[in-house]
């Protein structure tokens, strides 16, 4: 809510310290967003009358002016302006004037004439008027006068950011009952609302409430002989002006003047298209209305409208009248609509009908349920002040169940129980003196009635917030809960999340953060083939899909940082995933990905490009601690190199997924080369075991080398499962040593076998015997098996 | 007579042939002409071994001060060998080591580290001043539902409240979850009071510029217990504050604000540098209606909420002015966090 300062500080005897009352505003919930002075700062700008005025004899589109600010002398001033004349009253911008663009008004020669200054349009000193040519003042102003003081342009805007909450604030009355209560300053605010006379005629609106629970108070009032065609003073429009709300007519203008001041939006109905017969009700679905902003628009059932004699939509209940039944210039005969609608059914109706309503933000706030009949009477009296007419009886109707005060009961123990203060019962008796809030006290127990103002308090907690508010939250001295807790428990998600993460930055890898959405392309094409992703229904920049996977961001930072000349790029990234098919389970995941050289920052060549192994080597590292772990070459990936892809089994469990990135969509991503990239399922990753601890051999370990020739496609897992059913007992480590391809068909596996017994030496037999084992084994397994020698 | 004076003339001899010895080995420079050396003087056939024949004619009572004072010489002789065979080894030694040495200023082998994201080393900064005063760690869902983002918090449908937050809707009535307050009722149906949790996440508005993004992170808070009063929650913000940012003299102040789901509510403000406020959390006491949700007596019990912005925190840790930057993924950006803290 914006509002001029000179308006609030209008009510006020005693001009308060402004910038000390918005420091405690502030403090006390009721924000100062921004002050703001009405134009930027400029200076030297004086009201000049143009005494003499001379075509320039070089130029034909110049004066040469002389203009008096009353000092005793005239200033020549050289002027292009077409409207300019002898007698007009102009700003005038003297040698030294600083404009509100930047500009130093200095001595100027034009065509061989001087121009000791310069005079001003309404668009040179911020105060655009549309006018093509110099600002031309009125007769009225004072020659040699300030023109920042003679158009009141110091005045500030002050922006109040009112939660929620506050409805009761959204007025100037609201603001001030803040200050009254929060400072020593008092207003004569009261002084002002000055209520008109009703009944002067007899006309009548007949007003019938079908929905009483939406609209527990009705005013409704008849203002005939009215002229709309008059100019309201200078102070209204522009006050209104400062507050950002658009003048429309001068009806229309004391409504929201009246709004502004009082907190309660009125309407205004054209008597003649509307008749006197007003119905309250809910529309119907569809009910069409054209809204007086000529948007046509349907109503659905749960809408409040006005309707007129003909029970057709006059006004959609406090949020906006239609264009048929508006004021306009022309009227004459008016009904002045004052009325109570409850904040649940003007909640979210401007939002489904995609307007804007100064009177239903307020409705869905709340106003005060007792406020209508003084609105009404003072918006009258400022219409027949300054529009003249008579006004008809004053026409309310209210529910049997309007809400009067409420009252509230709380004890001073819980007070200071819940704020953690020491402050004596009068403490506290004060303060509510402060609110307003009336007040009986019954041992401990406090019995308040609260104004109908502060609509907002409904339970106890209020009224604690109400007291430390005032109190002041600063000065509640901080204090340290005595409390016993319970141990807390250290297996957490984020312990361990957290040591999976500084297990990838040890072995180079940086954390990236994406966002939970993608474009649906990037998504879909880098997404889990096996899920369907999840559509946001309102999403902003084209990000309109959530993510299955985290491999699109990896790649996508990928692509950004290679194309600003990053190489050798390591990253991951551990966030959730959101599948269509399960959305409860939102699985998280951490994805990495290797790019271009390893161990690029050593200084020994030739340098290695990265491949699968490297990947391997992390996600082994992120898997220690895991037993039966098997990869299982995967073909039929879409988002994967078929030969270079492996699904990661834990036992039975797929815990996650790596390789190269397909390079068709490297290919389609524009990459210099295929990045290798895995994703584990975090959850499974947490199943480590406890260490198993075995007794340490005290005998001799012996170590015999194999190499075995075998087909390219056998894998090497198939070798150690079969060497791992053999069940040998003296069989203590199996490692690969050396692999290389002895041909296209052929490749040759070199196995560590190292033997050891718990209770002896072994013998050479025993361990060739093994051996023997072994070979017949992987011979039944794999028939063309060889022994490299 | 003469022999006598032969003899003591032998003796005379002795520290010249020690100064040639000297002589001698400076001129050494390998190990193995040492040997030579020895050989020369106390060899077997040595010259001042030879001196030893000279014993017989010797007078009995002063034998053996003669063979003292020849063994003696050889003795000395064997030392300075050992003394310059030590010396020649060191040498050598040294030799070796310098022909060996390495640049020591060359990057090592192996991986260099990589880096945590900001917004992580400021989470883990925070999780440990909680894991210190005895908070546990929660989680929750990213997709939640209607009841547990806004309407276990005490936003009614339609509430204007509800307008604070911009919200992405998905598929059914599910929503990305705005914020993390959702994780406190989720909490409080599992466990009873004393509930003394944290649970920072993912939050999602609908909200784009050069300061909101419309993904960000937030920690929640939630301590409940009985007797937990505002002057409690002040003091924990404040010690939190204040180690966050490691000054014990930062400014802090609360000011009244609302929230739905607490009352009395806060805003809290910490000064910077420049003498600016800047507003740095949402807190208050949790809600009576909220309490109820959570199926916990709001006679007998209180407790104080409170919610951090991760990425804000993290921006005036690391003064990092533009939000952006953090979803930017650029490695320029992101490897100055290498080994931060």
């Amino acid at each position: 809510m914006k509002i001029a300062l000179s308006w609030l500080e209008s009510y006020f005897t005693t001009k308060p310290n402004w910038d000390e009352v918005f420091a405690t505003l502030t403090m006390a919930g009721i924000e100062i967003e921004d002050i703001k002075t009405v134009v930027p700062d400029f200076s030297g700008i004086v009201v000049a009358q143009v005494v003499e005025c001379n075509r320039h004899p070089e130029a034909d589109k110049l004066n040469i002016c002389k203009v008096s600010i009353n000092d005793g002398q005239l200033y020549q001033v050289i002027c292009g302006a077409t409207n300019v004349t002898a007698g007009i009253k102009v700003p005038f911008a003297q040698i030294g004037a600083i404009l509100p663009n930047g500009m130093n008004i200095a001595e100027r020669k034009m065509r061989g004439s001087v121009s000791y200054g310069m005079l001003c349009s309404g668009e040179e000193i911020a105060c655009p008027d549309g006018v093509d040519g110099l600002l031309i003042l009125d007769d009225t102003a004072p020659i040699g006068g300030n023109i920042r003081h003679y158009l009141e342009l110091d005045d500030k805007i002050v922006e109040f950011k009112i939660t929620p909450n506050r409805g009761d604030c959204l007025s100037i009355h609201g603001i001030i009952r803040e200050i009254e209560t929060l400072t020593q300053y008092k207003s004569n605010f009261d002084t002002f609302i000055q209520q008109a006379k009703p009944g002067a005629i007899s006309d009548q609106v007949k007003v019938t409430i079908n929905a009483p629970q939406h609209c527990p108070n009705y005013v409704a009032v008849i203002i005939k002989d009215v002229n709309n065609q008059i100019k309201l003073p200078k102070f209204i429009t522009q006050r209104l002006e400062h507050s950002s709300i658009r003048c429309i007519s001068p009806i229309v203008d004391i409504a929201n003047y009246v709004m502004l001041e009082l907190g309660q939006p009125l309407h205004a109905f054209d008597l003649n298209s509307v008749g006197s017969n007003l119905n309250v009700r809910l529309a119907t679905s569809d009910e069409p209305v054209n809204l007086l902003i000529n948007k046509q628009v349907s109503l659905n059932n749960n809408t409040l409208v006005i309707c007129d004699q003909h029970n057709k939509v006059a006004a959609v209940a406090g949020v906006m009248g239609s264009l048929d039944s508006a004021v306009t210039t022309n009227s004459t005969s008016i009904i002045l609509e004052s009325a109570y609608f409850t904040p649940e059914i003007i909640a979210a109706k401007t939002k489904q009908l995609g307007i804007n309503s100064d009177a239903a933000y307020r409705f869905e706030r709340g106003v005060d349920p007792q406020l209508q009949v003084k609105a009404a009477l003072y918006a009258c009296h400022l219409i027949t002040k300054y529009c003249g007419g008579n006004i008809g009886p004053i026409n309310q109707c209210s529910a049997a169940e309007l809400s009067l005060n409420q009252h509230l009961s709380v004890s001073y123990t819980f007070i200071k129980k819940i704020l953690g203060l020491k402050l004596t019962n009068q403490e506290i008796d004060l303060i509510l003196t402060k609110l307003a809030f009336k007040y009986k006290t019954n041992g401990d127990n406090l019995e308040l009635t609260i104004p109908s103002f502060r609509f907002d308090i409904k339970i106890p907690q209020d009224i604690v917030e109400e007291i430390a508010r005032v109190y002041g939250y600063e000065n509640i001295q901080a204090q340290m809960p005595q409390s016993i807790s319970n141990l807390t428990k250290i297996e957490d998600q984020h312990s361990f999340t957290t040591k999976l993460k500084l297990n990838l930055v040890n072995l180079g890898y940086t954390e990236i953060i994406g966002y939970a959405f993608a474009e649906e392309k990037m998504a879909k094409m880098l997404g889990n083939a096996d899920y369907s992703p999840i559509k946001l229904q309102n999403p902003i920049a084209g990000l309109d899909t959530l993510r299955t996977s985290l491999i699109g961001d990896l790649v996508k930072a990928l692509s950004a940082n290679l194309n600003r000349g990053h190489k050798n790029i390591k990253l991951f990234e551990l966030a959730r995933v959101f599948y269509a098919e399960d959305s409860n389970q939102q699985p998280l995941k951490l994805a990495g990905l290797i790019h271009g050289e390893n161990l690029y920052t050593s200084f020994e060549n030739p340098k290695a490009v990265v491949d699968f192994y490297d990947l391997k080597f992390a996600v082994e590292s992120l898997l220690n601690g895991l037993s039966n772990i098997k990869y299982i070459a995967c073909s039929n990936s879409s988002v994967f190199h078929g030969g270079r892809c492996a699904k990661i089994y834990h036992l039975e469990q797929l815990i996650g997924i790596m390789g190269q990135l397909h390079p068709k969509l490297s290919l389609e991503l524009g990459l210099n080369a295929a990045p290798y990239i895995f994703e584990l399922d975090v959850q499974f990753l947490a199943l480590k075991n406890l260490a198993t601890i075995h007794e340490i051999s005290k005998f001799q370990k012996v170590e015999r080398d194999l190499a075995f020739v075998v087909n390219t496609e056998v894998p090497l897992q198939q070798l150690i499962d079969t060497i791992n059913a053999t069940q040998i007992e003296y069989l203590h480590d199996l490692n690969v040593f050396d692999v290389f391809t002895m041909s296209k068909q052929q490749k040759s596996i070199a196995l560590r076998f190292t033997f050891q017994a718990n209770n002896k030496t072994l013998a050479e037999e025993e361990i060739n015997s093994n051996i023997k084992t072994i070979i017949s084994a992987l011979t039944k397994v794999i028939p063309e098996i060889q022994l490299r020698s | 007579m003469s022999n006598t004076t032969q003899h003591q003339e032998i003796l005379h001899q002795l520290p010249q042939i020690l100064i040639r010895v000297t002589a001698d080995l400076n001129g050494v420079t390998a190990i193995n002409d040492l040997e030579q050396i020895k050989a020369k003087y106390i060899g077997k056939s040595g010259e001042i071994s030879l001196l030893m024949q000279y014993l017989k004619i010797v007078p009995a009572e002063e034998k053996k001060a003669f063979g003292e004072a020849i063994n003696a010489t050889k003795l000395q002789v064997q030392n300075a060998l050992n003394e310059k065979k030590e010396y020649l080894l060191q040498q050598d030694l040294m030799q070796k080591l310098a022909t060996e040495a390495i640049d020591v200023s060359l990057p090592g082998r192996g991986n260099s580290n990589g880096a945590l994201h900001p917004i992580s080393l400021s989470l883990e900064r925070m999780l440990d001043i909680f894991k210190q005063l005895g908070f546990n760690i929660a989680d929750g869902p990213e997709i939640e539902t209607d009841y547990y983002n806004f309407l276990a918090l005490n936003f009614p449908e339609n509430h204007p409240a509800r307008a604070m937050q911009d919200t992405f809707y998905t598929q059914g009535n599910n929503i990305l979850r705005t914020h993390t307050s959702p994780i406190q009722v989720r909490f409080a149906e599992k466990n009873t009071p004393p509930i003394k949790v944290i649970a920072p996440g993912r939050v999602y508005r609908i909200d784009m510029d050069r300061t909101h993004s419309p993904m960000f992170h937030q920690l929640e808070g939630l301590w409940i217990d009985e007797n937990i009063s505002f002057a409690n929650l002040k003091a924990i913000i404040i010690e939190f504050l204040k180690e966050f940012f490691a000054n014990p003299d930062l400014k802090v102040r609360f000011r009244a604000s609302f929230f739905p789901f607490t009352e009395p509510s806060a805003e809290v403000d910490i000064m910077d540098k420049n003498g600016n406020w800047l507003e740095v959390a949402g807190c208050g006491m949790v809600h009576p209606n909220v309490l109820q949700y959570m199926n916990i007596d709001s006679e007998k019990y209180s407790g104080f909420a409170f919610g951090i912005g991760i990425d804000r925190f993290t921006m005036l840790r690391y003064q990092i002015n533009d939000l952006r930057l953090m979803f930017e993924n650029d490695i320029d950006f992101l490897n100055q966090f290498k080994g931060s803290n």
